[in-house]
């Protein structure tokens, strides 16, 4: 059953999934030239500077693309069933309410995460082809953030749609943009190294991907979608 | 406990971290509140410290009409005693900061203390050198590689070499043409620095890894022994001198920092707490920094041919002394941050956000959460928030509703109370439990 929970998901998500994986897929392209292009242009000790010293990295364009990728991932996922009003027909599956969402989230975060894992992955080996692990390790830590940006914008995407009153969703609106947001921070390479942004970032993450069981505890309860 | 359950404590974490970071951020702007620092300076003039203060635009309206004249911005001059100035008597009272404006003035030369001053004897006679808390060990990522820059005699510019080292216990350089260890340039310098006495490991490194710098200072290193030595490249070979330190006294932070003309380094905070200004000639002379501390505090000492000056503040309070260069009794000063001090502004922002969570507090270049609470309107405003919480939740979701609900308005303030959109109505019995069959399936209700 799990197995079968597992396709169902996978099969409303995976054009989705396609079109993410492209656009990772070229983003990773362009930070790949657009690091070229810098060593092309300077000395590679002016660009070791830019970049151990300044903080600056060849992937901005990875800043938006988690978020928005998460957005786009919780919509193609769950947008059917709370449009469609299919949730009820998980409610007859013989599995409980809870392993059916936690089949859903896990699909959707495996997700999230291949597309982190990739992201972080031509990210490093570009850099570590360039740089020492130093700048490398910073870089890394750069990109890691942003990511969490888009695993909180799936979870609190995947709340919102689940959630069945409008003032519920003005409040998840917020708390997921507000969360995005604290990843989102301009902050030097490293700058999320400290204990405490690690506590947070973690806490955060964690919060959120609890409150879609609660999500839909309330769409069960208030008799929508069923 | 259920995982809906399990979900609403999570949203309720959620909610008060967010409403703690960003609410606070948003009431900073609506209520137009703002701590400026202030700024301390020694007038050799009058012999006394001279201060620019900020005032909130709820301070400036209560100046007295004679003070009022004088404020411009909210920005206000005085004196140590308290008495306001104006913008052109703090400037000419400041003759080494301020060399331009008296020029323009028509006021140079100047004498001061009997000693006449021309544009370039006040230019080449002004030092300022400063350390932020965010400089200091553990308060910015370590980028871990560092340039050691070729201080060419015969070249006025400065320019990065191919190479950036690293601390490894010994020091180890790594060649960016190749991303690859050096090791004839590496092995040079480690023998230079141990043939100075270095005793190895190096256990950190001071720098300034910039080129807009008049000239390059090196890399102060310290050994395991608790040595500093300088290491410097002239010409692509190492040069490595001893600092000597006072007896007793270890290194806790340099802050590089080359003044032009070469008279000054920059300083060294000792593990005595004594701050101390690196000489040109490596030579340590402490500075009258009192009370200073590396972690809270920014520190300027301001250096001219009459005696120094050291100034440590913060956002509350700065406090300031000055050392006669003749000899003589120390001068000090001390007076509160206009603009750190509560207002209306201050209490309603606590009332409403009991709890702050800054991310990138002032203090350290790091993502570093920093809760602070406002004393006795956050504990105002907790109470009165977790009452209008908990009172909501008892009437609409009795007893077992209040814990969570109060708990959330007291840690979230005017944001935690958004749960309330979450309070179960009756007969869900418990907030922390959701057992569908107990509750009506009512088409719209905001059950759960």
């Amino acid at each position: 059953m799990t197995r079968a929970l597992f396709w169902k998901e996978w099969l409303k998500v995976r054009a989705a999934f396609v079109a993410l994986a492209a656009a990772h897929v070229a983003a990773g392209v362009w930070a790949v030239v657009a690091l070229r292009a810098a060593f092309a242009a300077e000395h590679p000790e002016s660009v070791w500077y830019q970049a151990a010293v300044l903080g600056n990295v060849s992937f901005d364009i990875l800043r938006h693309l988690p978020w928005a990728g998460g957005l786009a991932l919780a919509c193609a996922q769950h947008l059917p069933e709370t449009r469609g009003k299919r949730l009820r027909l998980t409610l007859h599956l013989p599995v409980t309410m809870q392993r059916a969402l936690s089949c859903s989230l896990a699909l959707g975060l495996g997700l999230c995460g291949c597309l982190a894992a990739w992201d972080l992955a031509v990210v490093g080996l570009s850099a570590a082809a360039r740089f020492p692990r130093e700048i490398v390790t910073a870089q890394l830590a750069a990109l890691a953030p942003w990511e969490a940006a888009g695993l909180a914008a799936y979870l609190g995407a995947t709340s919102l749609l689940f959630e069945p009153t409008t003032a519920g969703r003005a409040q998840l609106l917020l708390v997921a943009a507000g969360v995005a947001a604290v990843f989102l921070l301009p902050a030097a390479p490293g700058a999320w190294g400290h204990p405490g942004a690690l506590t947070l970032g973690l806490t955060l993450l964690a919060a959120l991907t609890a409150v879609p069981f609660l999500a839909v505890s309330r769409q069960r309860l208030t008799g929508k979608n069923q | 406990m259920h995982a809906a359950a399990l979900g609403r404590i999570a949203l309720a974490l959620a909610t008060c971290l967010v409403a703690a970071v960003w609410l606070p951020l948003g009431l900073d702007a609506l209520l137009g509140l703002r701590s400026v620092r202030s700024i301390a300076l020694f007038s050799p003039v009058a012999g006394q410290f001279v201060f620019r203060e900020y005032l909130t635009p709820r301070q400036e309206a209560a100046l007295p009409a004679a003070e009022a004249g004088l404020a411009e911005h909210g920005l206000l001059h005085r004196d140590a005693s308290g008495n306001a100035l104006s913008r052109t008597d703090f400037e000419n009272a400041l003759p080494f900061q301020y060399a331009e404006s008296l020029r323009v003035r028509g006021l140079l030369p100047v004498t001061i203390q009997g000693r006449a001053f021309d544009a370039e004897a006040l230019r080449q006679g002004r030092l300022i050198l400063g350390i932020r808390p965010a400089d200091v060990a553990g308060g910015r990522p370590d980028p871990g590689l560092h340039a050691l820059l070729d201080s060419r005699p015969d070249r006025v510019t400065l320019v990065f070499p191919e190479d950036r080292f690293r601390l490894a216990g010994r020091l180890e350089f790594v060649n960016a043409d190749h991303n690859a260890p050096d090791p004839a340039l590496t092995e040079a310098v480690n023998a230079a620095l141990a043939a100075a006495g270095f005793v190895f490991p190096a256990t950190a490194a001071y720098g300034r890894d910039t080129l807009l710098k008049p000239f390059d200072a090196g890399w102060f290193l310290t050994d395991a022994a608790g040595g500093l030595y300088q290491l410097r490249r002239v010409r692509d070979l190492p040069q490595v001198a001893r600092v000597s330190l006072p007896p007793g006294e270890g290194v806790a932070h340099v802050q590089v920092q080359e003044a032009a003309g070469g008279a000054a380094l920059g300083l060294m905070v000792g593990t005595s707490g004594t701050v101390y200004r690196l000489g040109g000639d490596l030579g340590l002379r402490a500075l009258p920094c009192r009370g200073y501390d590396p972690a809270r505090h920014w520190l300027k000492a301001v250096i001219d041919p009459f005696g120094d000056a050291c100034i440590v503040d913060d956002a509350a309070a700065i406090a300031a002394a000055y050392r006669p260069a003749g000899g003589g009794p120390e001068i000090r000063a001390a007076r509160a941050v206009p603009s750190g001090e509560p207002g209306p502004g201050t209490m309603v922002s606590w009332l409403l956000c009991p709890l702050r969570l800054t991310l990138t507090p002032e203090t350290s270049d790091f993502v570093a959460p920093t809760l602070a609470v406002g004393g006795l309107w956050s504990a105002l405003g907790a109470g009165l928030w977790a009452a209008v919480a908990g009172a909501y939740a008892w009437r609409k979701g009795g007893a077992a509703a209040v814990p969570l609900a109060a708990a959330c308005g007291a840690a979230g303030g005017l944001g935690g109370l958004v749960m309330l959109f979450w309070t179960p109505h009756r007969p869900c019995a418990s907030p922390l439990d959701d057992n569908p069959v107990a509750c009506p399936a009512v088409a719209g209700a905001p059950n759960g």
